[in-house]
């Protein structure tokens, strides 16, 4: 299908698409710290305790971990799922059925859900990560198909030929899963923010019922 | 049942907190929502949500508490918000990508800092012209004017600077040093100091504006919160020349400072993404905006507590209180 037409001139066009996205990872890496971080927002590897808890210290708690009614609570507050209204309802119903140590099991409680929520938004940043050493692994793969073909002389043998077909037809396929992938870069991005923002009204709705 | 009874207590609480509260509204632009919220001051109910201009930052009232004046970022422009019809019915010139504002004491001009060209850009509002354009540093970014109209402090993001401009000549005639990435720059009632957040620094400088030397560098310390992510962005002093109050962004908390010892009394936890804060005209509380938990912080200045929390637009920015 090459056959017509001016083949330097699609070549030129594959490598400056390519280079394009090419172009466009390098920026975002030179903003973080991070050379795997490809989003706007600075990565701030954990939610400590102090951003998102004004009650009682999370550590001077007793462990949640040994009681499985609050384990339990804190694994269906933390589920994305769960929409906002029934999760104060949760609390609710949580706190009002608290004996003396009110304060201490709804600390408790916000520790666990901290815990758990964390636990996610760190696989969610190790998978943001691992996208963008695919996408480079990608790029990598590209820059290199764009190399071997300019390196192939413009009326080879027919295997040359061949193998320029093969490796015009791996680009443009390569390009186009590079494009779309980055194009997801940004909800990627925004996922580790919407647990910090639920995170934040948990603990909010729970300092809610403190004495 | 002690829950119950606990929840009427607070809100009854709440009530008469509120009733004794001034009758006023407050504004809130909210950036990605090309909105600006209207809040009752009483009930802190959100009375209207009103369309504007594309990425509404930076909002200031007319000194007649008229209109609201808007810099629609993404438009280029500043818009002007009947508060009457909550209607848009103008716009003003701003130079491009304009941030935020602030106004002269006779109320007639408008300073703009454009981030995109490097320039404050003069504004008369009744004419609806552009009257001058000072050239400062790279990333102009916060800008404070002295009581007294004769000073405009600017700061930049690049250079790290607090720039003194005269306002009769439009000369910068001093230039301070202050730590990374300058935000906000605030002048005390009496004039006599302007203090600058810096947000990459994590530091407020307090400069004296006759010597323009920095007197003080406040730093902060939160247990619990890691160092980065202590931000200070917005600043506000009370006239009578005792509290300060500086939000530092990601760390979700208000910290508020004696104006005279420069010790920190205490850390509000608010909203997520603390950056701009306003007073009620009798000072007696403090509206915060959150641009991630997207919602509005009422603080009792007297008290030092977070009252209420008020969901508005997505990412508010700006936050004014009318009379």
């Amino acid at each position: 299908m090459y056959r017509n037409g001016n083949p330097g001139a699609r070549w030129r066009q594959v490598i400056a698409i390519a280079l394009g996205f090419l172009g466009a990872g390098g920026a975002a890496i030179a903003a973080g710290e991070d050379p795997d971080w490809p989003c706007i927002q600075r990565l701030v590897p954990e939610i400590s305790a102090g951003m998102v808890w004004a009650g009682p210290p999370l550590d001077e708690a007793p462990d949640w971990r040994d009681d499985s009614a609050i384990s339990n609570l804190a694994a269906r507050l933390a589920d994305r799922r769960l929409p906002p209204a029934k999760t104060e309802a949760l609390v609710e119903e949580f706190a009002h059925n608290l004996g003396t140590d009110n304060d201490r099991q709804l600390t408790m409680l916000f520790a666990a859900i901290l815990d758990r929520i964390n636990r996610e938004r760190s696989s969610i940043t190790e998978g943001i990560k691992k996208f963008t050493r695919r996408q480079r692994a990608l790029a990598s793969r590209i820059e290199s198909a764009l190399a071997e073909i300019d390196a192939l002389p413009d009326e080879g043998t027919a295997e040359q030929e061949a193998r320029r077909a093969a490796l015009i037809e791996q680009t443009r396929w390569d390009t186009r899963i590079h494009e779309e992938r980055e194009k997801s870069v940004t909800y990627l991005c925004e996922t580790p923010v919407l647990l910090e923002q639920r995170v934040f009204a948990l603990g909010r709705t729970i300092q809610g019922f403190l004495d | 049942m002690r829950t119950i009874v606990r929840m009427v207590l607070t809100t009854a609480v709440g009530v008469i907190w509120s009733v004794g509260a001034q009758a006023v509204t407050v504004y809130v632009s909210n950036e990605k929502d090309n909105s600006i919220s209207v809040i009752d001051g009483e009930t802190y109910e959100v009375l209207r949500t009103v369309p504007v201009g594309q990425r509404p930052r930076g909002i200031i009232l007319t000194k007649d508490h008229t209109r609201l004046l808007i810099c629609a970022s993404d438009d280029d422009h500043i818009e002007v918000l009947d508060l009457e019809t909550l209607e848009v019915i103008g716009t003003l010139p701003s130079g491009p990508d304009p941030e935020l504002f602030v106004m002269h004491p006779d109320g007639k001009l408008l300073y703009v800092a454009n981030e995109d060209d490097n320039m404050v850009t003069v504004v008369d509002i009744e004419a609806g012209k552009v009257v001058a354009e000072v050239p400062v540093g790279v990333e102009p970014e916060g800008l404070g004017l002295s009581p007294d109209g004769r000073v405009l402090v600017n700061t930049s993001e690049t250079t790290n600077m607090a720039h003194f401009i005269d306002t009769g000549t439009y000369e910068i005639f001093d230039n301070v040093l202050v730590d990374n990435r300058p935000r906000v720059a605030q002048f005390t009632k009496d004039g006599k100091y302007v203090w600058v957040s810096s947000e990459i620094g994590g530091t407020v400088s307090v400069i004296d504006t006759l010597t323009r030397e920095v007197v003080q560098k406040i730093s902060f310390e939160i247990p619990g919160v890691q160092e980065e992510a202590i931000q200070p962005v917005g600043v506000r002093l009370t006239s009578d020349g005792k509290l300060a109050f500086v939000a530092l962004g990601p760390a979700n908390r208000v910290a508020v400072i004696d104006q005279k010892t420069y010790e920190v009394k205490k850390y509000l936890l608010v909203g997520q993404r603390v950056w701009q804060m306003t007073f009620t005209p009798d000072e007696k509380r403090l509206f915060t905006t959150n641009g991630v938990s997207n919602d509005v912080s009422v603080i009792d200045v007297e008290k030092l507590r977070v009252r209420k929390s008020i969901a508005v637009g997505r990412f508010p920015w700006g936050v004014v209180v009318a009379p």
